[in-house]
């Protein structure tokens, strides 16, 4: 039932991508992608409409690939064969979380852990684990629909993290949540990147600068910038706008980015 | 087991259950004069409220079914590793879990009124209500299944009302494929092959509901409408032309000890310490007369099937609708002795060549006769043709007297003439 031990060739990366494409009918969401993430936590930043949730949506197997190749936990991803084994160890909070209002929060993340197909004996001492982990520990007996907006995120986090997944994918996971949450989820994000491979779609900048060891900006379903903070920081100058060194760095990064890709038109 | 734990909670099945036994509660309590006292009543009653329950279940499955859709999971739980056919096989069984828990209680609520008065424990009635329970589960997972199509607030009562209306139009006479099974009588019983024939009908149904909520393919969707057409055909076929037959056992007369007999179907016997008293007195009075009764049945005039030979020499009681809670006689001694004595020991027999008046007033002459007391109310004109027949019938002599009622029995057993005229003419014997 498990993937065996050895690892698999492509291994050294938790994902790796390759003239990743994903059209929807005429419309190209994700355009000739060249990514590669291995453990740590990275940020995707962009624009909205850039084509993020989309390949956060092919990352966690929602929706296949049209073009390119993908390989998550050293599999291709079109490999049905593998493809319960490789979903067991994936982490994946939607954009739009849905939930059972009427689960208690511990029954949503068992029932969670139990469609990952976690072994029974676990599953409760794991989703007390996780629930504790993003602070719900004294709302673990409440409905789900009793919740604020920024608890049920956290609920989305937890049963994201159930599984102890290997990789985590987590679509603009600081939305509806009060500064002191989105510090602690921050942090609760680079403890987790020590051993597994985050990845956090967002299009705020400030997540990014705080949480994440490297990011990529995507535009127009291509990638605009890889590389670390500090590079993102220091890619801006005083004549970008923005609050900040990242968000001068940002903007700067997506204007020199579009302006390449209309030279080469 | 930890989905299965949830969902028993968490899903609609909790619902399912509450409003299957309110409903159904309701209907037996409303109902309580159809079924109590016997097994095969209460079973018969349990499929009778198949008819408000089915249409329960599949409004409820209908709302569980939809749960996907407007909780927005589909995004989510299409990422996980569990196979869609196993994350829906908890939910459904919840779901039938609530309904079958539900339905027995309304059965063991229903045995209270049965357990201390039944005098007769045979026949097949538990199979008569496991089909229906079969039946209650195909609804429960065939509304899952439609929710799942059409996850719509509008799904559960628009099913609910057609499911209603398509079995007050379909023929309530006891098709194989409806889950309503109504007995024509308490002597008959369903015949065993269409009771089989149902149960591959509803268990073929239920297969293919289940089949249809798991399915991720039109290939899945197709083999489940194959598997419902399959099990309606084979049913269909197999199912003889009519549900019910005479119960042989709880049809078979039991007797009261000694002479002269006494008897009742052995469903009724219980209805015999009461009569056998009445019944003996009551043969006593009419002996008198010429072709008088020599033995009493009591029986259910109502089914053409289980009617006893009409023949002077029987005295025949109607059990219908004269029946209390306990399965004996409502009537008191006094009044049982009435019954008996109506119409010289006759059922009554009009017919549109001499009309529904003449019967009566004949029938109240002659009670009036036996009873001594007047011929009835003299406050109608039948009361008042009755009144003037029996005046006119008393002042004859004694043997004529006589000679008249046993003509007039004659004619009421026979049903072949007025009955008024033979008992004011006396003619053909």
């Amino acid at each position: 039932m498990s993937l065996p031990e050895q690892p698999a060739p492509d291994q050294a990366w938790h994902i790796s991508a390759s003239s990743l494409t994903v059209r929807y009918g005429r419309r190209i969401a994700v355009d000739g992608l060249d990514l590669t993430f291995g453990a740590g936590v990275h940020g995707l930043l962009g624009p909205n409409g850039a084509g993020k949730t989309t390949l956060m949506r092919v990352l966690a197997t929602a929706s296949p690939a049209t073009g390119g190749s993908l390989r998550i936990l050293g599999r291709p991803s079109g490999d049905r064969h593998h493809l319960r084994a490789v979903r067991r160890r994936l982490g994946y909070l939607p954009q739009r979380f849905g939930y059972y209002a009427r689960f208690t929060v511990r029954e949503f993340v068992e029932y969670v852990a139990w469609l990952k197909e976690m072994p029974a004996a676990d599953i409760p001492g794991a989703a007390q684990r996780v629930i504790e982990r993003v602070q719900l520990g004294d709302r673990a007996g409440h409905r789900m629909r009793t919740l604020s907006g920024g608890m049920v995120q956290r609920v989305g986090v937890a049963q994201a993290l159930v599984n102890d997944p290997e990789v985590l994918l987590l679509d603009e996971p600081t939305v509806g949540l009060d500064p002191e949450q989105r510090v602690h989820l921050r942090a609760l994000l680079r403890d987790v990147g020590a051993q597994t491979c985050v990845i956090v779609s967002t299009h705020l900048v400030e997540d990014i600068a705080a949480a994440c060891s490297d990011v990529a900006i995507i535009d127009e379903g291509r990638v605009a910038f890889r590389g670390s903070v500090d590079q993102l920081a220091a890619a801006g100058s005083r004549e970008d706008s923005g609050d900040s060194a990242v968000e001068r760095g940002y903007t700067a990064l997506l204007r020199q980015h579009r302006t390449r890709v209309v030279a080469a038109r | 087991m930890t989905a299965f734990r949830i969902e028993l909670r968490r899903s609609s099945a909790l619902l399912l259950a509450a409003a299957t036994v309110v409903v159904g509660a309701l209907l037996l309590w409303l109902l309580a004069d159809e079924w109590t006292a016997r097994w095969s009543g209460l079973a018969y009653l349990m499929r009778a409220l198949l008819f408000a329950l089915v249409p329960v279940a599949l409004a409820a499955g209908a709302w569980q079914g939809g749960r996907d859709r407007r909780a927005g999971v589909t995004e989510l739980f299409g990422t996980v590793a569990r196979p869609y056919p196993q994350r829906l096989l908890p939910v459904a069984l919840a779901m039938a879990a609530g309904v079958l828990v539900a339905y027995a209680a309304l059965l063991a609520g229903g045995s209270v009124q049965v357990a201390p008065y039944a005098s007769y424990a045979g026949g097949q009635w538990p199979v008569v209500v496991a089909v229906g329970a079969v039946a209650l589960v195909a609804a429960a997972w065939l509304g899952m299944a439609v929710g799942r199509w059409v996850p719509s607030v509008l799904t559960p009562p628009t099913l609910l009302v057609f499911s209603f209306l398509g079995q007050m139009l379909s023929r309530l006479d006891n098709g194989v494929l409806l889950p309503v099974l109504a007995t024509p009588s308490d002597l008959a019983t369903v015949a065993p092959e269409f009771l089989a024939a149902q149960g591959v009908w509803f268990g073929g149904l239920a297969a293919a509901a289940l089949l249809l909520v798991a399915s991720a393919t039109v290939w899945a969707r197709a083999l489940a409408a194959a598997v419902a057409l399959a099990a309606a055909g084979v049913s269909s076929a197999v199912a003889p032309a009519t549900a019910f037959v005479v119960s042989t056992d709880g049809a078979t007369l039991v007797c009261a000890d000694g002479e002269p007999r006494v008897c009742a179907p052995r469903i009724h016997a219980a209805v015999l310490p009461a009569l056998t008293e009445p019944a003996r007195e009551a043969l006593r009075t009419l002996a008198p007369i010429p072709n008088a009764p020599t033995r009493v049945v009591a029986t259910d005039l109502g089914w053409a099937p289980v009617a006893p030979q009409r023949t002077t020499d029987v005295l025949v009681v109607d059990l219908r609708f004269r029946l209390n809670a306990t399965g004996r006689f409502e009537a008191a001694p006094a009044g049982l002795r009435t019954i008996l004595l109506k119409g010289a020991g006759t059922q009554s027999c009009p017919d549109p060549a001499w009309g529904f008046e003449r019967d009566v007033a004949a029938d109240q002459a002659a009670t009036g006769w036996v009873t001594g007391r007047p011929a009835g109310p003299a406050t109608d004109e039948y009361g008042r043709l009755g009144e003037r027949t029996l005046s006119e019938l008393k002042a004859l002599p004694r043997p004529e007297q006589l000679a008249r009622l046993a003509a007039y029995r004659t004619a009421k057993v026979r049903c072949d003439r007025d009955p008024l005229t033979a008992l004011t003419t006396g003619a053909p014997r």
